[in-house]
């Protein structure tokens, strides 16, 4: 490339094509044109290009004599009948265009300022909906919320009723042991449950659910209700009663929370178990 | 008087008054148009049609004209979006093998009357070979070569029309002149 060439002799960059171009077409101002006569009187290179490009052109310009020169300009036929809608009438125009085209209307014939406002705009708008959809997810997430507690408070209240159940011996110690609600949350409702244990004196009444160390033998819904002789240990009732498989809570209702004393009407066909094999179960794990 | 009006005004004029002012824009600028269309595209009738289409798309559009270019510059904007909408359209019929071997006998050529057949011949030889390496640059620079060479618009006024800067302009015939040097050397034909 021409563009940037040192002189071998004195090592200073003097060719420019830019230069040699406009040389050839006489495009020069007379300062110009005498630094680079004198450039040229030295540089055999730009000297070469300049001879070179000179023949080109005017080898062009012959064809262009040649071929175009003889040749009849054409006539321009204008359709003037049709008459040039002015530009505040394009509007009343377009009405029948889409709104895609009415869109590439107003950005082509607007100003850059009105074009950056639009712009901005657009983008606020889309910046609102945004948070408007995520500050209403946060509304629905703080009502799930908020009947979750309460579902949580009416199981605490089911719990201590039960608690308070059970008939107490004054001489023995009583175990409070906070009874974890009975029904699982709904979002746990495969977790096991824990073992709840309801003391009083004398006779230990025990809510019983099933809970890892017991291996799962029962279903995970199965409630047990075991009265237990504290001296001996041993279990003096033990009733079982097989729940319904409780789904999930829906969040527009409150579930009904079966009594304990609903328990106390006891089917016969229930099947005893011996509460001593389920400690015993435990203590093995 | 029309002709002492430039043309920024004959378009005013034309879209708020009369349309027929139009026409002397029109008679400015038809020749250059036409060179500028056979330049590209070669062939006559082709450049006359690509003249005709281009201003009658300049008239249809003269209202959306904002004045912040030349109407020069416009119309060779336009005229140049035409032939390569027809340069595009004659390639996919795939026309120009047999307008190869036409073109050449249909061309209409006066030669001077001094010269011998010899000479006649080795003319046509050197200005088919200067037409065909012309025609074998790419668009770019063909358009710039032909703007030069064919309409004699100085570099100023092709980088308006081009919309690109000075040195630019120049860059590019710069580089089209070495290709046609190169092209020309290859038929080993003296140029000079």
């Amino acid at each position: 490339m021409v563009n940037k060439m040192f002189d071998s002799r004195t090592q200073k960059p003097k060719c420019n094509a830019d230069d040699i171009v406009s040389f050839v077409y006489e495009e020069m101002d007379e300062f110009q044109l005498a630094i680079f006569e004198k450039h040229m009187t030295n540089c055999s290179v730009c000297s070469d290009e300049v001879a070179s490009f000179s023949n080109i052109s005017l080898s062009v310009q012959d064809w262009r004599d040649t071929e175009f020169l003889n040749l009849e300009t054409p006539q321009i036929k204008i359709p003037y009948e049709k008459q040039i809608a002015p530009l505040n009438e394009i509007a009343t125009v377009t009405e029948s265009k889409n709104w895609l085209e009415k869109l590439r209307e107003v950005f082509t014939l607007t100003s850059l300022p009105l074009k950056t406002a639009a712009a901005f705009g657009v983008i606020a708008i889309s910046i609102g909906l945004m948070w408007f959809l995520i500050g209403s997810n946060f509304n629905n997430g703080d009502e799930i919320a908020n009947k979750n507690q309460d579902l949580n408070n009416i199981e605490q209240k089911n719990t201590s009723k039960e608690s308070k159940l059970i008939a107490s011996d004054n001489t023995k110690t009583e175990e409070d042991i906070e009874a974890k609600p009975l029904i699982p949350k709904p979002e746990t409702n495969n977790s096991i449950p824990d073992l709840a244990v309801n003391t009083s004196s004398g006779k230990k009444s025990i809510t019983v659910k099933q809970n890892s160390s017991l291996k799962g033998k029962q279903s995970l819904n199965n409630h047990q209700n075991a009265t237990v002789d504290k001296s001996s240990g041993q279990i003096i009732k033990a009733k079982i009663k097989k729940l319904p498989i409780k789904k999930e809570p829906n969040i527009t209702e409150i579930r009904e929370v079966p009594r304990l004393t609903e328990f106390a009407i006891e089917d016969t066909d229930e099947e005893d178990i011996r509460l001593s094999d389920l400690f015993a179960e435990v203590e093995s794990d | 008087m029309v002709s002492e009006l430039t043309d920024e005004q004959l378009v005013k004029l034309a879209v708020e008054d009369d349309p027929n002012h139009f026409g002397e824009i029109v008679n400015r600028w038809e020749r250059k148009i036409f060179a500028l269309c056979f330049g590209m595209l070669k062939r006559e009738d082709e450049a006359k049609d690509a003249t005709q289409e281009a201003f009658i798309a300049a008239y249809k559009n003269l209202s959306r004209f904002r004045g912040e270019a030349k109407v020069s510059s416009w119309l060779h904007r336009i005229a140049v979006n035409q032939c390569l909408t027809k340069m595009r359209r004659v390639k996919t019929r795939s026309e120009d093998f047999i307008d190869e071997s036409e073109s050449s006998e249909s061309k209409v050529f006066t030669a001077p009357v001094k010269l011998s057949p010899s000479n006649l011949t080795e003319k046509n030889e050197r200005l088919q070979a200067v037409r065909q390496a012309v025609h074998s640059l790419p668009t770019e620079l063909r358009q710039v070569v032909i703007m030069k060479e064919f309409e004699e618009m100085t570099f100023q006024e092709i980088s308006e029309v081009m919309e690109m800067p000075l040195s630019t302009v120049k860059s590019r015939l710069y580089t089209a002149l070495k290709q046609l040097r190169m092209k020309l050397e290859k038929t080993s034909l003296e140029v000079v």
